[in-house]
């Protein structure tokens, strides 16, 4: 067996693996990071930026001494796999850590606890939260007619940051959501996040 | 950006995912060994690619780019695991392979492989490429690539041959 028949037998052996990802689900991935690139402005936010995170690293800090009290699904000596810090304009900041946030459900019920209407749940951009168990999900504005606008989408999870946020925190804008709408976050694999809007019920949001 | 030019990107990147993903992700999973890792990360990493298309597109190796992005993806993954959650089932070995989808046999031949050799075989096998662009995708020497392939290769041969005459008795 030469070199050629050893190369031959090994590409025959992958010959059934196939990538089986829709390509709209690809691009919509990619013009969501597109669009949180070309958003401008991320110095006008940093201030505020810098004292949300400031107090979530203070938050994350076993006996720091501060009376921040976020959820949490850490145990003691540990970072906590997420934050949420109330701000002074009403809107919340999720900070997400690590790879795998398993304790969806406590990020859940801290985030209706602070009055959002929210699910959390964990699909994966591979396989589009459209068909969330109870959650009626709105498309965002990337995938065409019959999403909402990408005005209210940025109202919601942006305010009046106009900088990138970062892949592993995000705000919610309470105020900026209409009657009857809710969030979805989605928790993806490396502890990234797909953030929507779902139509609010008792068995989709709590609400 | 003209619609007309949006249009005419998208077509020419519909036309690099359909020629390339079974490759970009068949290397990837010789390196991860998870077959939903691979996709995941090959999924996320040409979603990269159409973020940052008018420059990947010019790239001499658009799909060396897609490969180098997955398994960067794949290292930082592994760190924050690493650093931050129990390592109990770690180096388990990978049950997520598609058994029923590759030659097992095979592919256990070429998963026993140090992951550098592995890395290097799955990209000269799947995307063709030449020594110089399996040095720089892996950030490693040219001599470097060529060793590990001549090994990887002789390895593969005398486990083959090994299977061949098990399979085979006289």
């Amino acid at each position: 067996m030469n070199d050629a028949d050893v190369i031959t037998a090994v590409k025959a052996s992958y010959a059934g693996i196939h990538m089986d990802v829709p390509l709209d689900v690809i691009v919509g991935r990619g013009r969501r990071l597109r669009a949180q690139r070309r958003l401008p402005g991320l110095a006008a936010a940093a201030g505020t930026v810098a004292a949300a995170v400031a107090l979530a690293v203070a938050a994350l800090v076993p006996g720091s001494g501060r009376t921040v009290a976020p959820g949490s699904s850490a145990g003691t000596g540990r970072l906590a796999a997420w934050t949420v810090v109330s701000q002074q304009d009403g809107s919340v900041r999720v900070a997400l850590r690590g790879a795998q946030i398993r304790d969806v459900a406590g990020l859940q019920d801290k985030l209706r606890a602070d009055g959002i209407p929210a699910r959390v749940a964990r699909i994966g951009y591979l396989r589009p939260p459209l068909s969330v168990p109870g959650c009626q999900v709105f498309r965002d504005w990337s995938a065409g007619p019959g999403g909402i606008s990408r005005a209210l989408w940025l109202k919601i999870f942006y305010g009046p940051h106009t900088g990138q946020q970062s892949n592993h925190a995000f705000w919610v804008y309470r105020s900026a959501i209409p009657r009857g709408l809710g969030v979805l976050v989605d928790i993806y694999y490396d502890g990234t996040f797909g953030l929507y809007t779902v139509k609010a019920s008792p068995r989709c949001t709590g609400t | 950006m003209r619609r007309k030019d949006v249009s005419q990107d998208q077509a020419d990147f519909a036309e690099f995912y359909a020629e390339s993903r079974d490759d970009c992700l068949r290397t990837v999973l010789a390196a991860v060994r998870d077959v939903d890792q691979a996709q995941d990360l090959v999924a996320e990493a040409f979603a990269r690619a159409w973020a940052s298309w008018r420059g990947v597109r010019s790239h001499p190796a658009p799909r060396a780019w897609v490969v180098r992005t997955a398994l960067n993806l794949s290292v930082s993954s592994w760190r924050r695991h690493r650093r931050e959650l129990p390592l109990t089932g770690h180096d388990a070995p990978a049950d997520g392979l598609a058994s029923s989808l590759v030659d097992t046999e095979l592919t256990a031949v070429l998963q026993r492989l140090p992951v550098r050799q592995r890395q290097v075989v799955a990209l000269r096998i799947f995307l063709d490429l030449d020594t110089a662009q399996t040095a720089e995708v892996l950030g490693i020497a040219p001599g470097t690539v060529t060793a590990h392939l001549t090994r990887a290769l002789a390895a593969l041969r005398t486990e083959l041959a090994a299977c061949g005459s098990e399979g085979n008795p006289s």
